[in-house]
Parts: structure tokens; C-alpha cells; sequence
């Protein structure tokens, strides 16, 4: 149904988690996580993926002692979501005639 | 969980919304510098009018005072900050571009005297200049309007002498700096 979407980006947090960050330059991760309504747990197998795939950079650090990771989407993350976007597109146009 | 074309369309948005909601100014630096200028301008001004020899002497005390405090607060802020956006960005250059700006000024006008009529006049061109960008950022027309205010009072300040200079900076402060501070916090309190 969805063969053209690409399946990395076609599942609904690792989707949130890109469009998120899409809109901003970093965030962290408790803020992605309060944002896409995720468990840590679930976030971190996603986030990793994202990584694998080279759409994000994620960067652990420390603040005030607390480990600190924040992330930030890669040149490939936004192409592959320009394509995702596209591919939606011409899908729902297909599907409305 | 199966997702359909409509799902992703809405996370989407949902995400891309969220992160817009990101792009906020509580309007307090805008208050604390605007006070202090003005006070200071207005002590300046009572202090010169009564013929007191250090009347500028008020601002060494309170620029470096409002430097300080802006670091503190500029540390706390960036200890509570989980997400930059581009406009943080950009409004990090623009803030940098003008306290170097303003510092030359300060530093460089006071030393070389015989341009010491103009210094009021181009440090408020230096004010509105970066509120007006910084009016046009944040999409706050108050900003906007208040950078022309200080324009206007630059342009007037540069045909009359010290003592009402020191006036039209406190004029220019209360309109660019403290009138919008306040309406930039109202803002940011209706958007929590």
C-alpha cells in the first residue's frame, strides 16, 4: 500500500521525532520525548535508527553532572523527509481521483 | 500500530506546529535594559540641570550592573533551554552584532571628544536598528514601531544639546525597550 514511503521514516515516532526536528536547529531528548508522547525506552530504539540511517546526530554530553543528549537533524534527514513529504503528496493525489 | 496517509499527514503537522511554538521572548531583557536607561538617563538629566559636575558618573554604575545581570540571567536560560530553533539562532547573531556595535560606541565616542554630541543619537540608531530586526523575527509589530519611535527621537537628538538628549533617550527607551518588554511579556503569559 505504502510500497513508495520510505520505511524508515513510514512508523509513527520515528515520523514525530523528524518533523520535530525539521523545525528546530537541537533539542534534547526529554524534549522530544514530551513532545511525541514516547516512552525513553521506544524513543532511544528510534532515535538510533534515525542515526543509522543518517538522518540525525545525536550528542551525549553532560549538564550540572546529568547526562545530556540532544539531536539534531542531518542534510540526508531532510531530503529524506522532502521525499517523504512529496511521496505523501502524490499518494493522496492518487487516492482522491 | 498501522498508519494511514492521514496519520502521517497529522503528525506532521501536529510536530511542525509544536516546534513553532518554540519561538518565544518573554520580554524581560527588553524591561530590565529599558529601565535601567531610562532611570539613568533621568538621573543623568536631574544631576546636570542641578549643576553637579559627575552627573555622568550614573552610568558607570548601572550599564555594567545591567551587564552583569543580563549574563545571569542569559546562564539560567540556556541551563533551562531543551530546544534551539533557528530564530534562536538568528536572534543570538543579531544580539551579538549589536553589543559589539554598542560597546564601540561607548568605548571609542567618549575618547574622541569632538564627536561627543552625536554619541545618544547613534547609540538609539544602534537601538533601533536591532529592534527593528528583531521586531521583524519575532513577527512583533510593537518592536517595530518602537525601533521608529527611537529613530525619531535619534534624528531630533542630533539638532539639540546634551541635556535633552538625555530626554529623548528616555523617551526612545520607553517606547522601543519598556513599552514593548511589557507587551512582549503579555504575550508570552497569554501563550503558556
Amino acid at each position: 500500500m505504502f510500497k513508495d514511503l520510505n520505511p524508515i521514516l513510514h512508523s509513527q515516532l520515528r515520523l514525530a521525532v523528524i518533523s520535530l526536528l525539521i523545525g528546530v536547529k537541537e533539542a534534547e531528548f526529554n524534549y522530544i520525548k514530551e513532545k511525541t508522547a514516547s516512552t525513553a525506552g521506544n524513543l532511544s530504539v528510534q532515535l538510533q535508527k534515525l542515526k543509522e540511517a543518517g538522518y540525525i546526530e545525536i550528542d551525549k554530553s553532560f549538564r550540572d553532572n546529568f547526562p545530556l543528549t540532544t539531536c539534531k537533524i542531518t542534510a540526508g534527514g531532510i531530503a529524506a523527509f522532502e521525499t517523504y513529504v512529496k511521496n505523501l503528496k502524490q499518494y493522496i493525489q492518487v487516492k482522491s481521483k | 500500530m498501522e498508519m494511514n496517509e492521514n496519520k502521517a499527514l497529522e503528525i506532521i503537522e501536529q510536530m511542525i506546529s509544536n516546534a513553532k511554538r518554540e519561538i518565544k521572548d518573554n520580554g524581560k531583557y527588553h524591561m530590565m535594559w529599558g529601565y535601567l536607561v531610562f532611570v539613568s538617563a533621568l538621573i543623568d538629566y536631574f544631576l546636570l540641570i542641578t549643576g553637579k559636575q559627575y552627573h555622568a558618573y550614573v552610568w558607570g554604575i548601572l550599564m555594567p550592573l545591567g551587564g552583569l545581570v543580563s549574563i545571569l540571567m542569559g546562564r539560567k536560560q540556556s541551563k533551562n533551554q531543551r530546544v534551539v530553533t533557528y530564530v534562536d539562532e538568528v536572534f543570538k547573531y543579531v544580539i551579538i552584532a549589536f553589543v559589539v556595535s554598542l560597546l564601540l560606541v561607548c568605548l571609542i565616542m567618549p575618547m574622541t571628544s569632538k564627536h561627543w554630541s552625536s554619541f545618544y543619537p547613534v547609540l538609539m540608531i544602534i537601538y533601533a536598528f536591532a529592534l527593528f530586526i528583531m521586531g521583524g523575527i519575532l513577527q512583533f509589530r510593537p518592536l517595530r514601531m518602537g525601533a521608529m519611535a527611537i529613530w525619531t527621537c535619534s534624528f531630533v537628538a542630533f539638532f539639540v544639546g546634551y541635556d535633552y538628549q538625555l530626554l529623548l533617550l528616555a523617551l526612545a527607551v520607553l517606547s522601543g525597550f519598556i513599552i514593548p518588554g511589557h507587551l512582549l511579556n503579555l504575550r508570552a503569559r497569554q501563550h503558556v
